[in-house]
């Protein structure tokens, strides 16, 4: 027999292009099934009364920068550190701690509202640790008594002492993925 | 049927996401403008006077080399503190006596470069240079045997940088 004479039973069949949508449409029926969780049946009798409820207001969290952020340097043979115009006017050696404070004023408005202020740790390059403090208010148990509160936030860049040799000599270190986090606590 | 098991599994997990709740609660972010910063170097620089190469060496006699050390180095809180070391062949090791002082080579010795590092209070900066005087002298007894040998004489300069002040 020649090809055009052979012809399976699926391409002699005639095509039937909504047997597909069928079955999606049972799939879907059969997920608002489970949705719907069987608890409910087809209505009957019913009424309804409007409740003259007023309005509800929702509360508002945010926080914002309170001036400008402010640099300190100090190194290991310095008493104290010394006021940092830009970070990236100073040169950083081993044992160096770079000091970043910004100060941040809260909004916590809301009957129960909870939030704590945390700090995303930058993605650090390797030779640099951060450690993070606040002051000011408890920043990891906020309410709404401490709306409008100003914290102070204390981000010290520490350039490993360990660093040896010439390690790390004329390196560039970005510091631009230090974020403050105000969440509201969900549990 | 594929298609059919497909949707019941999303409707499945549509309604479980439904009777559990939902996660999100408000959140707001501040961005610090921070910006790069970039450490600092540290190098040293010597220079022989007259080159590297040395005067022969006989008994009782001394040979000596002026360096002069550069502290290159940049870093805004950077002090560091210099040190050397000199060596020779190890067969001439009883017979020689090795020191690196704080003079020109012209006259007397200086004070020896303190072995825990010049200066021994203080550090120095960034640019600083320090002239030493490297002397060998060679024992009036040194045996015959060491005649015609290479002394090696080998001088090792550091910088290290200041942890104290």
């Amino acid at each position: 027999m020649s090809d055009a004479t052979v012809a399976t039973r699926r391409e002699r069949r005639p095509a039937r292009p909504g047997r597909s949508r069928v079955k999606a449409i049972t799939a879907i029926a059969a997920g608002a099934v489970l949705l719907l969780g069987g608890g409910t049946t087809l209505a009957y009798w019913s009424t309804s009364l409007t409740v003259p409820a007023g309005t509800v207001n929702s509360g508002d969290l945010n926080l914002v920068a309170a001036g400008e952020p402010a640099w300190t340097l100090q190194g290991v043979l310095e008493a104290a550190p010394t006021t940092v115009a830009d970070p990236a006017s100073v040169l950083i050696v081993p044992g160096d701690t770079l000091t970043l404070t910004q100060d941040v004023t809260l909004t916590l408005v809301g009957d129960t509202i909870e939030a704590a202020l945390e700090v995303a740790d930058a993605t650090l390059p390797a030779g640099l640790d951060a450690t993070v403090t606040t002051a000011g208010a408890d920043a990891a148990n906020l309410t709404a008594a401490d709306n409008g509160a100003t914290l102070t936030v204390t981000v010290e860049f520490v350039f490993d002492p360990a660093t040896a040799n010439r390690d790390l000599v004329n390196t560039s270190f970005d510091l631009s993925d230090v974020a403050l986090t105000l969440t509201q606590k969900g549990a | 049927m594929r298609r059919a098991l497909l949707g019941v599994v999303a409707g499945a997990v549509f309604a479980l996401v439904a009777a559990s709740g939902v996660s999100a609660f408000w959140t707001a972010q501040h961005v610090i403008p921070a910006s790069d910063t970039a450490s600092g170097n540290l190098d040293i620089q010597v220079a022989w006077d007259g080159g590297t190469a040395w005067a022969p060496i006989g008994p009782g006699t001394t040979i000596s080399k002026r360096a002069t050390i550069t502290f290159v180095g940049a870093g805004s809180t950077l002090r560091a503190r210099l040190t050397g070391t000199a060596t020779n062949a190890t067969a001439f090791d009883p017979h020689v006596t090795r020191t690196i002082s704080l003079d020109d080579c012209t006259g007397v010795a200086g004070a020896a470069l303190p072995s825990g590092g010049y200066p021994a209070t203080g550090s120095l900066a960034p640019g600083a240079t320090v002239t030493v005087c490297v002397r060998y002298r060679l024992s009036a007894t040194a045996p015959a045997t060491l005649q015609g040998q290479n002394l090696a004489p080998n001088v090792v300069f550091g910088l290290t940088q200041s942890s104290t002040p």
